[in-house]
């Protein structure tokens, strides 16, 4: 199985070619997996807090079926998992508890680009393969 | 025919009614034509009322000061105020109270002294009452120009700011200038202007205002916003601090039972509750209620808007012009001259004071041009007009002063109003955000040929065009959505935040189509009432929800990669 971690989006779209065509190519299924972060968006009012956090699953919901449509249109098993956490927390634990061939995680694009630099996506696959032994391939648009 | 305070009616309520029906209807109707031609709306209504002023039969409409500044005027500041966030504002409220305190008192003085130069039988005290009263700003249509345009937040709050604040400082002048000037005006009376006693009692009304306003804002944000969660109640409420910190203020004598006459600003009142209400009780109700409150607000400031400016046009009686058209011009050369000197003068000032916050030259042209006079002119020239009859005094003069009010705010709701949107054009003023305007032009491109290819479509199952000729047109158009669509995706790609706009905006149509039909469930009879509330108040929720992602420009989470 490869996983390939990321939140959907055009800007991602290089990072979900990249596993589809390398699950493809190994005749492989593909996990779409989405990590929702809710401590992202500050703090939010008990109140609106259940609200904010099915909003934000509706919408990763959204997001991965439409992943996973691409992925069996080009003809591979896909599935997706949305879980909930600190983003690297959750990827760990899941890639440890599925132990995957291959993790795929794409370089941020445009605009977000200063959210998360290019050094930290390579420091932080590098720290996911030292914690899970699994092989992580930081996707670039350049590689396609 | 039908007269709003119909006191000779037989039916005077019904009369009301009918009044009140008709002045909407024509309201939503000139609404509605405005869509298709290029005319502010506020104007629109202001030309609709001049044109009915002809046919007084039809729409007798009696207004009085009251009904202006006490019934009209509450709604329409409160909800100017509601929105504005203390945050953001208090960046600017330096400059703000500067042009709306300092400003409002020097260009009374100028227009008072201009005023008494040219209109010998004008004594100084009425001529400042006139400059106040004329100094009050009303950019209703200046600030729907901004909003439809896009300009700079500090200019829309500067505007906006002024002009909630220029109204009381003028009434609160006005009042003290007024009594002055019937003083000078009678037999047998001295007045001796007093700088000091008329700075401590300018104090006292406008700070007395403020801070009844305040109280009751606060009271009203702590005690009942915070803790009652019911939209209609709540609502009830914020209608009840609007006119009740009004009332409470401007009749404070009265209500507490000692010297009627003693009063505070009414108006500062207003702001100031509103400002507590919508910075501290608003944020802490429910989304179902904030909705609630929004939509209601909202409509009330249309209506009220709307009869403002058609009763201005209804008031104004232009057949007066000819015969006062030299002392209109001077009010209006006046006022020009005033609001050059306050607007430039002190916005210099201000750049030396504070160097930092100077305010840009291409906005104090706005500020300049965009100062246009309203229903607070009209009120307090109805007001003037009024008391100077009431003391048997000249009414040549209150009769001068009227045609003057209303030929200035003719000129600047006619004149400047429909020039102002060229001029926040050609100054450069409008924020243009290309990313946008690139995603929009992806879009209609792609929305465009899709329906040239279904319409080729069309031709082809008419038998109008050939299959072969429809299967090249359609190859063409394929190829040029694909084209459209992978620019579109690039640009998305670069701007991942309008991506997260698009799922949002998507998700929020959504939304409000849910709202709508579980409403109609409710009205059908197919879920009860607690029911309804219970899911409402879940859509609501989320839709607050989306409003979070929205404003964290989800750039954090759903656009980019992890």
């Amino acid at each position: 199985m490869i996983v390939c971690a990321t939140r959907g989006g055009e800007a991602s779209r290089a990072v979900q070619q990249q596993a589809i065509a390398y699950a493809l190519k190994e005749d492989e299924s593909l996990m779409f997996l989405f990590v929702a972060d809710e401590t992202q968006y500050g703090a939010i009012g008990g109140g609106l807090r259940s609200a904010f956090k099915a909003e934000l699953l509706w919408m990763a919901e959204t997001l991965m079926t439409l992943l996973q449509k691409r992925g069996r249109s080009a003809g591979i098993g896909t599935n997706y998992r949305i879980l909930e956490g600190n983003v690297k927390e959750q990827i760990v634990a899941y890639l440890r508890e599925q132990r995957p061939e291959l993790l795929f995680v794409g370089a941020p694009r445009g605009t977000t680009s200063d959210i998360i630099g290019d050094d930290e996506i390579e420091q932080f696959a590098l720290e996911i393969e030292k914690e899970t032994g699994v092989k992580v391939i930081v996707a670039r648009p350049d590689v396609e | 025919m039908f007269s709003l305070i119909a006191a000779e009616a037989a039916n005077p309520l019904i009369d009301q009614e009918l009044a009140f029906i008709i002045m909407l209807a024509i309201a939503a109707l000139v609404a509605i034509i405005v869509r298709y031609i290029r005319l502010p709306y506020t104007v629109a209504l202001v030309l609709v009322g001049l044109a009915l002023s002809f046919f007084p039969d039809f729409l007798d409409v009696n207004i009085s000061t009251e009904l202006i500044l006490a019934v009209l005027v509450p709604p329409l500041l409160f909800e100017a105020a509601l929105h504005l966030e203390w945050s953001k504002f208090k960046k600017y409220l330096v400059e703000i109270l500067l042009i709306a305190i300092v400003g409002t008192l020097i260009g009374s003085f100028i227009v008072a002294l201009s005023v008494t130069r040219v209109l010998p039988n004008i004594n100084l005290g009425i001529a400042v009452a006139f400059g106040a009263l004329i100094s009050a700003t009303d950019p209703v249509a200046v600030i729907a120009f901004f909003r439809a345009l896009g300009v700079s937040k500090r200019l829309a709050f500067t505007v906006e700011g002024e002009s909630l604040f220029n109204d009381g400082v003028a009434i609160v002048v006005f009042n003290i200038a007024l009594a002055a000037g019937i003083l000078i005006e009678k037999p047998g009376e001295s007045y001796a202007f007093n700088f000091l006693e008329s700075l401590q009692e300018f104090a006292i009304v406008a700070g007395g205002g403020l801070l009844i306003g305040a109280i009751l804002g606060y009271i009203v944000s702590f005690f009942i916003l915070k803790n009652v969660d019911d939209h209609l109640i709540e609502t009830a409420v914020t209608l009840c601090v609007a006119y009740g910190s009004f009332l409470l203020a401007e009749y404070f004598g009265k209500i507490m039972g000692f010297d009627d006459s003693f009063h505070f600003s009414g108006i500062l009142a207003v702001v100031a509750a509103s400002l507590f209400v919508g910075n501290i009780g608003r944020i802490n109700t429910s989304p179902s209620t904030r909705v609630t409150l929004d939509n209601f607000w909202e409509f009330l400031s249309f209506v009220v808007n709307s009869f403002v400016f058609l009763i201005i046009g209804l008031r104004i009686d232009i057949r007066l012009f000819q015969e006062n058209i030299i002392p209109i011009l001077l009010a209006v050369g006046a006022i020009l001259v005033s609001r050059l000197v306050v607007v430039y003068g002190l916005g210099g000032l201000y750049g030396v004071v504070r160097p930092k916050h100077h305010i840009p030259f291409k906005y104090q042209h706005i500020m300049f041009w965009g100062g246009l006079r309203g229903a607070i002119s009209l009120a307090l020239a109805l007001a003037l007009e009024e008391k100077w009859l009431a003391e048997g005094l000249n009414p040549d003069v209150s009769d001068t002063l009227l045609v003057m009010t209303f030929g200035v705010v003719l000129f600047t709701l006619l004149v400047q109003g429909l020039t102002i949107s060229g001029l926040i054009r050609r100054l450069g003023l409008i924020k243009t955000d290309e990313r946008r305007d690139t995603q929009y032009r992806h879009q209609a491109e792609i929305y465009a040929k899709r329906a040239g290819q279904e319409e080729m479509g069309k031709l082809r199952e008419q038998g109008i065009i050939s299959s072969e000729l429809h299967a090249a047109l359609n190859a063409v158009y394929d190829k040029e959505i694909a084209q459209a669509r992978t620019h579109l995706q690039q640009h998305l790609v670069a701007y991942p935040e309008l991506e997260q706009e698009m799922i949002v905006q998507a998700r929020t149509d959504a939304l409000r189509a849910e709202r709508v039909a579980i409403a109609d469930a409710g009205r059908r009879g197919l879920i009860s009432a607690e029911m309804q509330e219970a899911l409402l108040t879940e859509i609501d929720n989320r839709g607050a929800a989306l409003n979070i992602i929205k404003a964290s420009n989800g750039a954090s989470d759903m656009g980019g990669d992890a």
